[in-house]
């Protein structure tokens, strides 16, 4: 009789740890401020509005009855990990993206996300475009520069497949949508870190998804080849910051506007002024300079990024800190363009 | 079979009570009563290493590398009078050096006889700091950086043992020294009777050439320290170009700035210019031989 119970009492402790491990810690299916898919990280920034990171550019995701809104799609490379990054937050369909630039790192995945959202609607909803947008049931929208920067003259070989090249352009200032339950601005800056720079303002969220104008790992691309300026990326900065809102007057509480930068760790308020007041630093060494008299390349040698260079320069990659220097001297020196 | 019962209810209570103890061995013990107490009312002692910040070029006793003496030099204080930066506040950092008092606050899980957290009452330009004593893991380094920063503490012996880390760039004294959002804060707070001793290791890759190292001791307050901070009005609205901020260009610090510590206190330059080497006592060896030399 003793050796049954002892049996039964192993089968009720087995069975009860195996319950306890089971057990949630918070809500079912609800995930974690942070959690990790393939080396990518997805952070909640809101309710509803998440960050995926890790895979080059920085990807926001805002999620309601509406869809999914995506601003950016990442490098193509990493595409697959960010569907499955984007499916692991909802499996509502993709509806709307915006890209904030033609950067390849940001319009990489477009239209691996557009097929996905279309194969979400029914047929007639993609075969007529009054039903949803122009391109049917989901819509990549980018300033006109954008698509000029994706596509190339007829004859001449494209840089982005026509799949991937947005679906909606914009050439006034502005454009805005209702997704989601906010409204959703997007705003163009000229000549920034290139000439078709958007920034993504979510209303309800609070969220400013920023594009490569703000960079928190490295000193700003501006792009004079493809109609970047200095005196527009800090026309640019300056706007965010007019837009974001920190926590006053209770300071004690750090709530307030959240800026997702291009790259890097999310920003607010304070951040875009640091990033901002050391541009303008550096354009007043490198002003400073000229007016004594130096060269390029003595300006180089003179290292007038001194003081920042540590935390965002480099010597190596797509964008170093010589780069930089070189593209503030020309906008200082030819004016901009 | 009533003997079997007992026995069986005990072993599964026993397993439960040991699933239970090792999912939270990280807790701080609620209970435990050789555990020194540090809520309340902290009043600083204020007789060391408070701020050195009323003379302008006065880096002495910081190991900052060429870039962090160059940022401080190239500081000027009227960037808080730029709208934006009225109201910004200072590191956690400025905890050991601001003029403030500590009042020191704990959340407790009632239900497991645990500390949540501690929480070091905000002052009117310091924010909350907030110590996670449940096992928390940290953020993501993708994560926004805030003011207060985040940190974790633990026990170790009866000294409370805190990281912070994720903070905001800012100042690690107020006339320029920066800190930039890659530094980190390890704290000991140590308990003697009345008085608090308070151990700061600040390691920052941007700015500082070695860690830097801090005491701050406080006592039990006679009188009641508030927790909460005032509201910020942004008061100065003068005009001041989107595109200008104030700073100094290379060697254009006012001169009285660079010399008030050596014309008021004799300290010499690169000793106010806060080399490594100037922290330590070796360093007034060399210049009592260097003295002597220019005698």
């Amino acid at each position: 009789m003793e050796f049954p119970a002892l049996r039964l009492a192993a089968v009720v402790v087995v069975l009860c740890v195996g319950v306890l491990n089971a057990a949630p810690w918070g809500p079912a299916q609800e995930l974690a401020s942070s959690t990790s898919t393939s080396e990518l990280e997805i952070l909640r920034i809101r309710p509803n509005f998440y960050m995926i990171a890790g895979a080059g550019a920085n990807i926001a995701v805002q999620v309601g009855v509406d869809g999914v809104v995506l601003v950016d799609t990442g490098p193509r490379n990493r595409v697959d990990d960010v569907m499955a990054a984007v499916r692991k937050i909802t499996a509502a369909p993709i509806r709307f993206i915006v890209n904030t630039s033609a950067d390849a790192d940001h319009v990489g995945g477009n239209d691996t996300f557009l097929q996905a959202g279309q194969a979400s609607f029914d047929t007639i909803a993609n075969l007529f475009p009054r039903n949803y947008f122009l391109s049917g049931a989901v819509a990549i929208l980018a300033h006109e520069a954008v698509l000029r920067r994706m596509t190339a003259p007829t004859g001449q070989v494209s840089p982005f497949p026509a799949a991937a090249w947005p679906t909606e352009t914009f050439e006034a200032g502005r454009r805005y949508v209702y997704l989601n339950d906010e409204g959703i601005e997007v705003v163009h800056h000229p000549a920034a870190h290139t000439d078709g720079d958007a920034t993504v303002f979510f209303r309800r969220s609070d969220v400013i998804v920023a594009g490569d104008l703000f960079d928190m790992t490295r000193f700003p691309t501006i792009d004079l080849v493809r109609g970047g300026s200095l005196k527009g990326t800090l026309q640019a900065l300056n706007r965010l910051i007019a837009t974001a809102i920190p926590s006053l007057p209770d300071v004690s509480r750090e709530v307030g506007t959240s800026v997702i930068p291009g790259h890097g760790q999310v920003g607010d308020q304070f951040d875009l002024l640091d990033y901002r007041d050391m541009i303008v630093i550096v354009r007043d060494h490198v002003q400073d300079l000229i007016d004594k008299g130096m060269t390029l390349e003595q300006i180089k040698a003179a290292n007038p990024t001194h003081g920042f260079r540590r935390r965002y320069g480099s010597d190596t990659g797509e964008w170093t800190t010589e780069m930089f220097v070189e593209a503030v001297y020309r906008n200082l020196v030819e004016g901009e363009k | 079979m009533c003997r079997n019962l007992v026995a069986v209810c005990g072993l599964l209570c026993g397993v439960l009570w040991a699933i239970a103890g090792l999912s939270e061995p990280t807790y701080a013990q609620l209970n435990a009563s050789n555990l020194p107490e540090f809520e309340g009312s902290w009043a600083p002692t204020n007789n060391e290493d408070v701020s050195n910040d009323s003379v302008p070029v006065d880096y002495m006793g910081l190991p900052l590398n060429e870039e962090g003496r160059a940022r401080a030099l190239s500081y000027s204080e009227s960037q808080l009078g730029m709208i934006e930066r009225q109201c910004q506040g200072w590191a956690p950092t400025y905890l050991m050096t601001g003029p403030f008092g500590m009042k020191i606050t704990a959340q407790y899980d009632l239900s497991r006889g645990s500390i949540i957290r501690f929480t070091i009452g905000a002052w009117h330009d310091k924010l909350p700091l907030d110590i996670w004593m449940d096992g928390r893991e940290l953020p993501s380094r993708y994560a926004e950086h805030t003011r207060s920063g985040f940190a974790v503490g633990h026990w170790e012996g009866t000294t409370l043992v805190t990281r912070t880390t994720h903070m905001k760039a800012s100042f690690i004294r107020k006339n320029g020294p920066p800190s930039s959002d890659r530094a980190t804060m390890a704290n000991h707070f140590y308990r003697h009777g009345n008085f608090l001793t308070l151990i700061a290791v600040i390691d920052d890759p941007v700015y500082l050439s070695e860690p830097l190292i801090w005491t701050r001791d406080f006592q039990v307050s006679p009188t009641r320290l508030t927790p909460i901070a005032p509201p910020c009005i942004v008061a100065f609205e003068g005009p001041t170009a989107q595109d200008e901020v104030p700073h100094y260009l290379w060697g254009k610090k006012p001169e009285e700035f660079m010399n008030e510590m050596t014309s008021k206190y004799g300290v010499p330059r690169e000793a106010a210019l806060g080399f490594p080497e100037t922290l330590y006592p070796e360093y007034r060896e060399k210049l009592k031989v260097r003295n002597n030399r220019s005698q």
